[in-house]
């Protein structure tokens, strides 16, 4: 499943997504800004969703058009609906995408009673399994910017987690967050150089089942 | 003053499958299609409602609304105090529908101004 960051980032026509309860409360808000929330552009969407929807029996969208935006709303479980604010042009397939990246957030009382929070913190990640390209990218930052790359890193894996989920196909995505935070451009281009080895050197799991 | 008479033509855009006029109470003033009996009543009542989700917000209301479904979309449109609610295939373009209904009604209204001035 795509997280919601990693399709938000990747679809700049989409300005921001909003979950709504059917009492009107927003949910969710995210938006390409990671600073703060981004307001709603209207009020009512779950009422209007679903008073506009019983228009016509085998709805699955309603959509507002002001002009050079528009608010696409689609339907969640237990009543609640999902509004994304886009750009007038804007690829009508990302909405399913979405969609389904939206579908769990609305919980019943008694799920979110079960629910075990487990939030992913930069040391999980680089304590985990990805640990033998982390630990190898952290000692050629060290050595490339000549300073205690500990801070940087730190920031730099929370970035990621926000990006989306960690794992050995994104490691490509984090070694280009890394590479930005190098201000030197000859320092940066080694960075960028070395670390490629460290990442080739992964591929060799699969192909034959040896770490880096 | 533009008349029903002149929305008959709007049959002529390209996507336009059928179309209703409707009045603030609910009654069909104009129509084409027997297609729109299941919900031209409430069309007056859901349009002003989405009027209504920019009362608090500084931005203006929505030029129309559209309900996407998959065997057919439905197009809702304030005109001058009426509701116009077009039908159209699902694989429409939906903008350049909305472009194209928008220039007719402007020109509509334009021709008569025109007419009343000369």
């Amino acid at each position: 499943m795509h997280t919601i960051n990693a399709v938000l980032s990747e679809n700049p026509s989409v300005l921001g997504l909003f979950v709504i309860t059917p009492d009107e409360v927003v949910a969710h808000a995210h938006s390409h800004a990671m600073d703060e929330p981004p307001a709603c552009p209207a009020d009512h969407l779950n009422r209007l969703y679903h008073d506009a929807a019983g228009l016509l029996p085998d709805s699955r969208e309603v959509s507002l058009s002001f002009g050079a935006t528009c608010v696409t709303l689609r339907p969640l479980r237990l009543n609640w609906v999902l509004a994304v604010h886009h750009q007038r042009e804007c690829d009508g397939a990302i909405f399913d995408v979405l969609q389904e990246a939206t579908q769990g957030l609305p919980k019943t009382d008694e799920e979110l009673e079960d629910e075990v929070f487990s939030i992913l913190t930069p040391d999980d990640v680089m304590s985990g399994e990805l640990a033998p390209w982390l630990v190898p990218l952290m000692r050629l930052l060290e050595e490339v910017s000549g300073e205690p790359p500990q801070a940087i890193f730190h920031k730099a894996v929370n970035e990621w987690i926000d990006l989306e989920d960690p794992s050995h196909d994104g490691l490509h995505h984090f070694s280009t967050i890394i590479t930005a935070t190098i201000a030197d451009p000859s320092k940066r281009s080694l960075y960028a150089e070395k670390a490629k080895g460290i990442l080739a050197s992964g591929e060799r799991i699969t192909k034959g089942g040896e770490m880096p | 003053m533009t008349t029903i008479l002149d929305f008959i033509k709007i049959t002529r855009i390209e996507g336009v499958t059928s179309y209703c006029l409707v009045s603030k109470d609910g009654r069909r003033m104009a129509g084409n299609d027997d297609y729109t009996d299941g919900f031209y009543k409430d069309l007056g009542r859901i349009a002003k409602q989405s009027a209504e989700t920019t009362k608090e917000r500084p931005i203006a209301p929505p030029t129309c609304f559209s309900v996407r479904g998959d065997s057919t979309s439905l197009l809702v449109i304030p005109v001058g105090g009426y509701t116009l609610g077009i039908t159209t295939a699902p694989e429409t373009p939906e903008g350049k529908l909305i472009d194209d209904v928008l220039a007719f009604l402007h020109r509509i209204r334009h021709q008569h101004t025109v007419s009343q001035k000369s």
